[in-house]
């Protein structure tokens, strides 16, 4: 028999009211009977306005941040559910959920219907034994509850199996409304605001009548966008492209280079494809212009070169929809008129597109008033590199950005992450099987990762003296390029089991410090030369340059990583400016075959293969192997499979800055550095650092400007057999 | 550049002139030319190559961006067959050369051009081939499908444009049945895609985005009426037959009128067609109770209940093409549209 409650309800605590217990449902009590005729699905959710008194604001245990990042009836009545804490929690493994059937977006459940019979049932017998719940093992428990949810969604929400407290657990059946499974359910803090439960004890939760789904959410996927994959079927096949809240996307440092050349016009590309219909951006600088100025000046950023064209209609009312704070970065008054000029939408991001220096009083201010917090709607901090110049000047920059923002609100950004090209290292290695049997210490002698440029530090003298390449390019850029070409594949696309396998991968990097230095690594500095037909001055000779400066332009690494997979191959990592050319490209040198049947039949030996990924320029990748040259002999060469982004498409490839500004927007922060991953990067470079501090070994080696570098990184290679590619 | 080769279809004396005019068309000083990606296929109607080139704006869009080879087979009033062999180079950023190979096949009396054996060694191997009939479509007449089928073990995807056809629901209603009768002849070797389908995109994407909101989700269940203004017959068939496949809705004979799951009446109005979706549209949504919902798009932007949705970015012809020779997906949801159409009488 089951009683309708009514709708009202208040979370535990409040005076007065209490939580409606949890009612016994019979087999076969349960019609798929209506709600208000929402009946949707089987689930019925609660329909108008719930009463939950004052609402849900810590009065729990627990302090929902969902209610604040959507106020809708369906949060609240989840999150007074969640009110009612018990037990000890248990994180709500993959392991247990399973997929409900095999139908395409089927919504998952904690367990599976049981059609195959008694594994599964067992399984389920040891489930709820854990959970501390009674099994009837005579009875199908816990069979699926089949969800459709609509196609091109991210991966499926799991409806968490309802249980009773006095009884076995019964599970719904096609047609039947879910139940809730809840007690001792937690819901923390994820990263977009949103939450992710975790499961104790189980208990039953009838909450008015009506059953509240509430779903085990992957990452970043926030509880309502996981209530809308359920019943929204007209998304399905339309494959929407994520599109963010409305907010507010707030830059400091708006007149600097960054602004004009990469975020704006990513930003106006993003606008016209019709992907940011709901931001509004505002510059924060201490210059001293109207909010017209502004706006003339960021129309005047649409006109260069660097942003594709558009109808000046399309760019007048991007330019619409910018705004303008006059404010030094230090001044209080700044940050109030943030909340006052620009109070909604509540949703907010604070990029940080200033010299390091101001990070932290603008994360103070910030904080100081109350701009991170996430009340009202979700607030995002975007800090660029450098992130600190070594181990502990990171940390510190660390914790003083997480004494504002959480983690999960904290973006780091590595631009070359968002680089499509970049993106192609995970897609090739785990998107096709024929490349991972092959790509470990059994078949690969040794990878090379390249970052050459052309160009010398420019203006940037005073900040390049304290950086030098092993802080600008090495500890960043290049680590992230070799945590991509060695991790292990993830278990899924979610951003924390990526950067899961990355932190695996710079942890087990072999540290180089002051005994090994003089032979692990190899520092140089450009002298002056020709340059792309150009004669170009010393590094000495550089605008800010010490005219005895030891600062390294160029920085080579042989790397060792402890695992299983790579044991035994070096990484052989270079970066430098005044090179003879710009390039960045990652080259896995296979072994060569153990027996050389053709070893005399090539003018070279037997070649060993080698995988190219160029990153830019000439974005691709080319495969190196030997063939026969026609003719009676077999005499053979090496020829290139190429594959070229630039033979293919006739259109350029989107800005790096596009994909990641729309990922913070929508809160994914794949493409973004996890804390750890920035500490365990520094915690290696760190230890070079001081190893060349305190033994001065190597010594710097000079190399003409126009050349491949010093001849000291040859001794780098380990072996005559290997060569570095040439530049 | 155009350059008779023979009357003969002689594949290699095509492929050498293709090979002689792209060199001379490709910029010299460009680090090269492009490789194609695909070759399309272009069926013409007799005659209709004399209204002149409505493709040609499709394609020039594409020219730059997608290298290809196109052939067209055009069936023209002449004893008999030729073959004309053109090239169009446009260069890139970098300034390589993003090329058409252009082969025009006149197939006259003889009938030779339109055997496929006549251009079928002309597809370059190992990529795909989209089959495009540009012209419009007549419900009732399935005389433009002969030379489809004919090649249909060598076409990947045929491209059509459903809203071709002549301007009134029972047209498209006819055309829906014409293009399920094509795709159970062709026993599924290839696929059918459709630029009305692809037009009448922002329609179901400006809808599911206003329902994906957790105030509105729950309405779906309670629309009662929906209105279009604006759009094409085929654009509002195509819709309103997507609604209602994805709601769940039974249509019974009168296309107006549906059942929700519920049983319930929804009344679906098309209260101004004959505009194109280009110039703008609106869709207002009617419940059981509580205010309705407005979507509506002109050239100055687009608005969804009652928040901006920014600009109004229409696809062109050209930016479709490019689209559709890009993939080589089926879409499960278009041929869910288009049984239900082809099931209503009109």
């Amino acid at each position: 028999m089951r009683e309708r409650h009514s709708n009202a309800f208040s979370p535990v605590g409040k005076a007065g009211k209490e939580l409606l217990p949890p009612q016994l449902v019979p087999e076969g009590a349960l019609e798929p009977g209506e709600h208000d005729g929402q009946k949707n699905q089987g689930i019925h959710f609660p329909s108008g306005h719930l009463d939950d008194g004052a609402g849900h604001t810590g009065q729990s245990r627990w302090e929902s941040p969902l209610r604040a990042v959507h106020p809708d009836p369906h949060q609240r009545s989840f999150a007074a559910c969640l009110a009612q804490d018990a037990g000890k929690l248990l994180p709500l493994k993959e392991d247990v959920v399973r997929p409900l059937d095999s139908r395409p977006n089927a919504g998952v459940l904690r367990g599976q219907a049981d059609r195959n019979g008694r594994a599964q049932r067992k399984l389920r017998q040891r489930e709820a034994e854990r959970a501390g719940v009674q099994h009837d093992g005579g009875r199908e428990t816990l069979p699926g509850r089949r969800m459709p949810r609509p196609a091109g969604r991210p991966a499926s929400p799991f409806l968490l199996e309802a249980g009773h407290d006095n009884g076995p657990l019964h599970a719904p059946v096609e047609g039947e409304p879910a139940r809730i499974v809840h007690g001792g359910l937690r819901a923390l803090p994820y990263e977009d605001g949103g939450v992710r439960p975790w499961v104790g004890d189980l208990q039953a939760c009838l909450h008015g009548g009506d059953y509240v789904p509430f779903f085990a959410m992957p990452d970043n996927v926030a509880v309502s966008e996981a209530v809308l994959n359920i019943d929204n079927p007209l998304l399905g096949g339309l494959g929407l492209p994520r599109e963010p809240q409305p907010l507010n996307l707030f830059i400091f440092g708006a007149s600097g280079d960054l602004t004009r050349r990469k975020l704006i016009p990513a930003l106006f590309s993003l606008y016209t494809k019709g992907g940011i219909p709901r931001v509004h951006i505002v510059g924060f600088a201490r210059r001293e212009w109207t909010l017209d100025a502004f706006r003339k000046l960021v129309r005047e950023m649409l006109d260069s070169e660097d942003v594709p064209e558009a109808e000046p209609e399309l760019k007048d009312a991007f330019v619409e929809n910018v705004g303008f704070i006059r404010s030094a970065f230090e001044s209080p008054e700044g940050y109030e008129a943030i909340r006052n000029q620009y109070p909604s939408p509540a949703n907010r991001i604070f990029y940080l597109a200033t010299p390091p220096d101001s990070y932290e009083v603008i994360i103070e201010r910030l904080h100081k008033a109350g701009l991170a917090d996430q009340s009202q709607g979700f607030a995002r901090i975007i800090v660029e590199k450098p992130l600190g110049r070594d181990l502990a000047s990171a940390r510190a920059l660390n914790d003083h950005i997480a004494a504002a923002f959480s983690e999960e609100q904290t973006y780091r950004i590595d631009h070359y992450l968002g680089k499509e090209t970049v993106q192609n290292i995970m897609l090739m290695r785990f998107g096709n099987g024929i490349f991972e049997p092959v790509w470990n210490n059994g078949f690969i002698d040794h990878v090379q990762i390249t970052m050459a440029e052309t160009i010398g530090i420019g203006s940037r003298g005073r900040y390049y003296e304290q950086a030098g390449a092993l802080r600008d390019m090495m500890q960043n850029h290049m680590l992230q390029l070799l945590c991509l070409v060695a991790m292990e594949p993830p278990v899924d696309l979610h951003a924390d089991s990526i950067h899961d396998e990355k932190v695996k991968v710079l942890k087990s990097i072999a540290p180089i410090g002051a005994d090994t230095v003089a032979t692990e690594t190899v520092r140089g500095q450009y002298e002056h030369g020709i340059v792309d037909g150009i004669d170009v001055p010393s590094y000495r000779g550089e605008n800010d340059v010490s005219p005895t400066s030891v600062t390294e332009t160029f920085a080579a690494l042989r790397v060792r990583l402890d695992s299983w997979r790579w044991a035994g191959v070096p990484f052989l990592l270079r970066t430098g400016k005044r090179l003879s050319r710009r390039t960045t490209e990652i080259s896995i040198h296979f072994k060569r075959p153990p027996l050389l049947l053709f070893a005399d039949r090539h003018r070279a030996g037997t070649p060993p293969n080698v995988l190219t990924f160029r990153i830019q320029p000439q974005e691709g990748i080319m495969m190196g192997f030997n063939s026969k040259i026609p003719g009676p002999s077999t005499d053979m060469r090496t020829v290139n499979m190429d594959f070229s982004y630039g033979s293919a498409f006739g259109e350029e490839l989107p800005d790096a800055y596009e994909r990641l500004l729309l990922d913070a927007m929508v809160g994914d922060s794949t493409l973004y550095m996890r804390k750890d991953e920035v500490d365990s990067a520094w915690a290696f470079i760190t230890e070079i650092i001081n190893g060349w501090q305190d033994t001065g070994k190597p010594e710097p080696s000079f190399y003409r400007s126009g050349s491949s570098g010093p001849e000291a990184a040859n001794r780098l290679l380990g072996s005559p057999e290997r060569r570095w590619r040439r530049l | 550049m155009e350059a008779p080769v023979s009357k003969v279809l002689d594949p290699r004396s095509i492929e050498r002139e293709i090979a002689r005019i792209r060199e001379r068309e490709s910029n010299p000083y460009s680090s090269g030319v492009k490789t194609n990606l695909f070759t399309l296929v272009i069926f013409r109607k007799p005659g209709s190559q004399e209204k002149g080139d409505p493709l040609a704006s499709a394609l020039q869009y594409m020219l730059g961006r997608r290298p290809a080879r196109i052939i067209t087979i055009d069936q023209v009033d002449a004893p008999e067959t030729g073959v004309t062999v053109s090239g169009r180079c446009f260069p890139d950023r970098r300034n390589r050369g993003v090329c058409f190979e252009e082969v025009r096949i006149e197939s006259g009396a003889d009938g030779l051009g339109k055997d496929p054996g006549a251009w079928a060694p002309l597809l370059i191997r190992d990529l795909p081939v989209f089959a495009w009939w540009p012209d419009s479509l007549n419900g009732s007449d399935d005389s433009w499908q002969a030379p489809i089928l004919d090649a249909s073990s060598l076409i990947d995807k045929l491209i059509v444009d459903s809203g071709s056809a002549p301007d009134h629901e029972r047209a498209v209603f006819a055309t829906a049945r014409s293009l399920l009768a094509l795709k159970e002849k062709a026993g599924g070797a290839f696929f059918t895609s459709d630029f009305a389908w692809r037009r009448s995109r922002v329609l179901r994407e400006l809808t599911a985005r206003a329902f994906d909101q957790p105030e509105t989700r729950p309405r779906l269940a309670a629309i009662r009426s929906v209105s279009l203004d604006g759009g094409s017959y085929a654009d509002g068939v195509l819709f309103f037959c997507w609604l209602s496949s994805r709601l769940g809705w039974t249509a019974p004979a009168s296309f107006g009128s549906h059942k929700d799951r519920h049983g319930k009446d929804v009344r679906l109005v098309h209260a101004t067609p004959g505009f194109p979706l280009s110039e703008g549209f609106r869709l207002r949504f009617g419940f059981d109770e509580g205010q309705g919902i407005e979507i509506g798009c002109t050239r100055g932007g687009c608005v969804s209940d009652g928040a901006e949705r920014g600009a109004y970015k229409f696809p062109s012809d050209g930016e479709i093409l490019l689209d559709e020779v890009d993939s080589l997906t089926r879409d499960p949801i278009y041929q869910e549209v288009l049984e239900r159409a082809g099931r209503i009488d009109g």
